[in-house]
């Protein structure tokens, strides 16, 4: 079996969500595939600029092919689009050139994806809010097996999106809530789907004492590992975490691991550690409270699967549905809508450290149960082997012509995505494993 | 916390009111104990399976509990959109611009709020004074251009009202760019409104339980102020002297104890005669009957301390209770010689019950008592 992943950027040193989780998943179907990469030679997201050289490279073993960025994405221009798509009322044309304006356009992988249409037996498209990803699965559809790594974003409301959601062959999904919503706005229950998500490279030990010499973190302490963005919910978190200080007067620091992009309070109880290495970012992990994640929005949070694999409870946004639902089925996690309930949840774990510690225990289950890796793997070798059994059942539906793509009636973006059902999948509602 | 918290406070202030002359060491320990381990743990926590809906909704209830509210935030807005609609009366603000405002705050300010207008009327070119649908015109108009440019200038005229057209453009443009502006700090003004009201009526139903709460509290510091300054101002000796004069009778049940009239020896080292009489005579139920009768009478002479230290003190409330103490102990030397009928009973509650009467009033405002402070007495 031959196998093309399609991802935006690609390497070792790229650690953005999506990126990883296609890295991970080309390492591990190496085992059981030939597996290409076709990527771009953009490192930087925001930008799409051209930094890693073109052609065949290896990273890990695995043959990565990359392409030049056709044209990097305008700052302002992205912004008008945008803000139109999303906002107002717009055509079809108005969405595709919005898809071209975000990137990252690279006409050449596209090429090479057409050419090679019958060299692959199946391209994993990772992340369908981006032109490659697009247009990718339009050029072959009968082999996409699409990523999603959709959240509850704008971008999801285009009116193209949907064509794409229903050719596809497969879909691999990374959480329930994911599909629901997915399924909320394209209908495709006849398209193959399933709820995979992604495993975590785990070191073989971790140990917390040493995070405790090491980084002198002599008190308990809870943890944020990530960007420290607003996107991320951050000014809220600090807001939270010191009106939690004042109030209880407890001795407890928040610990924060990645890279900053808001400006982080100079409080005593709040400690940066920057950028760390894997080794240490599981050993902080271990010896933590809690790990915190304040993020409204995400498709699968990453961390928190790893978190949960060293056993520690997870303290999530009560906002993020797909956070709220994972803490629900895993019963391994609490959340938070205000600044009462963070020091509620605080407050509860620190007094309970046996009801912890069992969270922490249903969370290690949790993981093993449907994140280790010998199961997603499994759940991608059955997905591709009854896809092999099976026709297909849907086509792609062309693009409108001239004049219906230039119609001014498609409604803003965000409308749509506001009007889909919101809120977490609970156990009793699930359609297929957690 | 939370837990320790309740059940510390909880307990003493149920003392106060229902536990009033027991002593809780008297429970049973194995009832404690589960409710201690129940309080500590949240319900949810405790069985096998870890309910995390549960958990929260605990959470949730605890700081229902410790604000002293149990609105919901649906509950909290609505009230706030009642406030909302105060504030912005009509008779004071234009209906109309309220309900733009409001159509504003809930939709997205788009384009179709201000037309856009950017397109020129009129495009102004060199060749615009002598268009015409008449071919066969405007050869004759181009032919004869030069001998017209003998007379004036026409590209000065152009080039004029090229400019204007521009500018229109331009003014219509900007006006239209301002007009969304207004609209969109319109709906930003209108949701600040609206988030500082809901704030403010959830502070001010804050404000209201802590108010609440701040009474309470200083209800129970004004019990304990005027505990403490009743104690402070009973005399000590007073006690002694009454507490002597009724271990004073204590001879009376025995022979071989002085008269009477002797000094009567305070504390228990006064009380040990008569603890080893009736440990010959009686039983362990009688004596068991005897400490109870001691305890209130005790308690009546404590609370006579405090009315002497707050000059109410009457000699006849003293005689009578010196009868009374006279004939419960008569009762008490009966009980030790030959057992309790069931019509003594009776007589020796209703004296401890008037005792208790009057004792009611200052003990109910009294702060609760430590447990076991009732005990030592006897």
């Amino acid at each position: 079996m031959k196998l093309a992943i399609v991802v935006q950027r690609y390497g070792v040193e790229i650690n953005g969500g999506a990126e990883l989780h296609a890295r991970y998943v080309a390492e591990h179907l190496a085992h059981h595939a030939e597996v290409r990469v076709l990527t771009t030679c953009a490192s930087d997201y925001i930008t799409w600029r051209n930094e890693l050289p073109a052609g065949e490279d290896r990273v890990n073993g695995i043959v990565v092919e990359r392409f030049s960025v056709s044209r990097e994405r305008e700052a302002f221009d992205f912004s008008r689009r945008s803000k139109q798509v999303f906002q107002h009322v717009h055509s079809i044309q108005d969405e595709l050139l919005w898809l071209d304006s975000e990137g990252p356009l690279s006409r050449g992988l596209l090429e090479r994806l057409s050419a090679g249409r019958d060299e692959f037996d199946f391209v994993l498209l990772f992340s369908v809010r981006y032109h490659h990803a697009y247009h990718g699965a339009r050029l072959v559809p009968s082999r996409a097996v699409l990523i999603p790594t959709a959240e509850r974003e704008p971008s999801l409301g285009l009116s193209v999106m949907p064509a794409v959601f229903r050719g596809v062959r497969a879909i691999m999904y990374n959480s329930e809530e994911e599909r629901a919503l997915i399924r909320g706005i394209a209908n495709n229950d006849e398209v193959p789907g399933v709820v995979v998500g992604v495993g975590s490279e785990l070191p073989p030990e971790w140990s917390a004492e040493r995070a405790r010499q090491r980084f002198t973190l002599h008190t308990p302490y809870v943890v944020y590992v990530g960007r420290i963005d607003a996107n991320k919910g951050f000014p809220e978190l600090f807001n939270h975490f010191e009106r939690f200080l004042t109030q209880t007067g407890r001795d407890l620091t928040l610990v924060l691991i990645g890279t900053p992009v808001v400006e982080i309070p100079a409080h005593p109880r709040i400690r940066h550690l920057g950028f760390v290495s894997d080794q240490d970012k599981f050993d902080v992990i271990a010896g933590s409270e809690a790990l915190v994640m304040p993020s409204y929005f995400e498709s699968l949070s990453m961390v928190a699967l790893e978190a949960w694999a060293l056993g520690r409870p997870v303290v999530a946004n009560g906002k993020c549905d797909v956070l709220v639902g994972q803490c629900l089925r895993s019963g391994a996690g609490l959340y938070y809508q205000n600044a009462a309930e963070f020091a509620g949840v605080l407050d509860t774990l620190l007094d309970n450290p046996v009801m912890a510690a069992e969270l922490g225990r249903r969370g290690q289950q949790y993981y093993e149960r449907h994140y280790s890796w010998p199961v997603i793997e499994r759940a991608y070798l059955d997905m591709f082997s009854r896809l092999g059994s099976e026709p297909q059942r849907s086509t792609m539906e062309a693009i409108p012509g001239w004049f219906a793509r230039r119609r001014l009636d498609k409604p803003p973006a965000a409308d749509v995505v506001a009007a889909l059902p919101a809120g977490p999948v609970r156990p009793e509602r699930m359609f297929g494993r957690p | 916390m939370e837990q320790n918290q309740q059940s510390g406070g909880q307990g003493r202030g149920r003392r106060g009111h229902f536990n009033r002359g027991r002593r809780p060491d008297r429970r049973p320990q194995g009832s404690q104990e589960p409710r201690a381990s129940q309080s500590n743990e949240p319900q949810a926590a405790r069985s096998e399976h870890v309910d995390v809906e549960q958990i929260m909704r605990d959470i949730r209830a605890r700081i229902a509990h410790r604000h002293g509210i149990d609105l919901s935030t649906q509950q909290v807005s609505e009230l706030a959109a009642r406030r909302l609609e105060a504030i912005l009366d009509p008779r004071n603000v234009n209906p109309s611009l309220l309900e733009q405002l409001r159509k504003a705050a809930g939709t997205r300010p788009s384009r179709e709020l201000a037309p856009e207008s950017s397109e020129p009327a009129f495009t102004f070119e060199d060749s615009t004074l002598y268009d015409t649908h008449r071919g066969l015109l405007r050869t004759i108009r181009k032919l004869l251009n030069p001998l017209l440019r003998l007379f004036f200038n026409p590209n000065t005229i152009v080039h004029a009202l090229n400019t204007q057209a521009r500018l229109n453009a331009e003014h219509a443009s900007r006006e239209n760019e301002r007009a969304q502006q207004q609209a969109e700090w319109n709906a930003l003004h209108f949701e600040l409104l609206k988030r500082v009201v809901t704030e403010s009526a959830r502070l001010s139903i804050e404000l209201q339980a802590l108010t609440l709460k701040v009474e309470s509290l200083a209800t129970r510091v004004d019990f304990a102020d005027r505990r403490v300054r009743s104690l402070e101002a009973a005399p000590a000796p007073q006690r002694h002297n009454q507490r002597a004069s009724q271990d004073s009778y204590v001879p009376v049940a025995t022979p071989q104890a002085p008269p009477a009239a002797a000094p009567p020896e305070p504390g228990v080292g006064a009380l040990a005669p008569a603890v080893g009489s009736s440990e010959g005579a009686g039983t362990e139920g009688q004596r068991r009957r005897r400490r109870r009768r001691r305890g209130r009478r005790s308690g009546g002479a404590s609370v006579e301390g405090n009315s002497a230290a707050s000059g109410q003190f009457s000699p006849q409330g003293a005689e009578q209770d010196d009868a009374d103490d006279q004939s419960d102990e008569s009762a008490d030397s009966g009980d030790e010689q030959t057992p309790v009928t069931e019509t003594e009973a009776p007589q020796y509650s209703a004296s401890s019950a008037r005792d208790e009467v009057v004792n009611d009033a200052p003990a109910a405002a009294l702060p609760p008592e430590e447990p076991g402070s009732s005990g030592s007495a006897s």
